[in-house]
């Protein structure tokens, strides 16, 4: 084989090996928190039969006024957890979402997930959530392999 | 879709190396975007291609072109099916396009030849 056939061979596999193991290695976790006040009269029961029959994994705490609905994306890359806290004024409606797969780049597309998910929900209760881009908040941080 | 080899003025080693080159930025374009390892799984399809055209292969470049270009869909779909499909066009878009312009590149300059 030629030398310069073996440098090729060499080359690919230092770039692509060393360059999966390096970003392997430095990954880094964003998450993705929100909470808002959502003045309703609705109470948890009706509350969590409505979100369940709407297909949400939704369950009530016995030991809190909260409903607690989880989502997982299919290849666990994302988790989104949503607490619907029973206040005497309204829901508080709250929950953070993470990820290893998303950063900056990606954290408008996470966020319009999440709000269609919040979106959803309150198309579901008949609340007037109105959640904005700029009610959620993201922020990045390493976790990645090296310690 | 055979072509006389001796005829083309890209040669398939020259189209498979472009088509390596652009698999790599592919995949440091996803890294550095997303800072995980992943873009492997979008770039090794075409890697494959472009290592094919450059140590074995004898036929026709729109071919092997063609084939980068379909093979750089490969990944995005696998991922972004089993993530949201709203993201395909953006995963297309800006993390392969390296590879889709390479496959261009080496359709027309055959097409040329």
């Amino acid at each position: 084989m030629e030398t310069k056939n073996i440098a090729l061979i060499i080359i690919v596999i230092l770039v692509f090996g060393g360059g999966a193991l390096f970003f392997y290695l430095i990954g880094i976790h964003s998450t993705c928190s929100f909470e808002k006040l959502v003045p309703t009269t609705l109470t948890i029961d009706d509350a969590t039969e409505k979100l369940i029959s709407a297909g949400f994994d939704a369950e009530k705490w016995s030991d809190q006024p909260t409903i607690y609905i989880y989502m997982r994306e299919q290849h666990d890359q994302h988790m989104t957890n949503i607490y619907l806290d029973f206040e005497s004024d309204g829901i508080n409606i709250n929950g953070w979402d993470s990820g290893w797969y998303y950063l900056p780049f990606l954290s408008k597309e996470r966020k319009s997930s999440i709000l269609n998910i919040l979106n959803s929900i309150s198309n579901d209760l008949d609340l007037n959530l109105n959640m904005l881009d700029s009610d959620i908040s993201c922020k990045s941080e390493y976790e990645g392999f090296l310690d | 879709m055979l072509i006389n080899y001796q005829d083309i003025n890209m040669d398939n080693k020259k189209a498979g190396l472009i088509i390596i080159v652009a698999s790599a930025i592919s995949f440091m374009i996803f890294n550095f975007a997303t800072l995980s390892p992943f873009g492997i799984i979008y770039a090794v399809p075409s890697l494959l291609i472009g290592l094919f055209s450059y140590f074995i292969s004898k036929s026709d470049l729109r071919l092997i072109g063609t084939l980068a270009i379909l093979s750089s869909l490969i990944g995005p779909a696998l991922v972004v099916a089993t993530y949201s499909i709203s993201l395909f066009e953006l995963h297309i878009v800006t993390f392969q396009a390296p590879i889709i312009i390479a496959g261009a590149i080496v359709i027309i300059l055959a097409k040329k030849s």
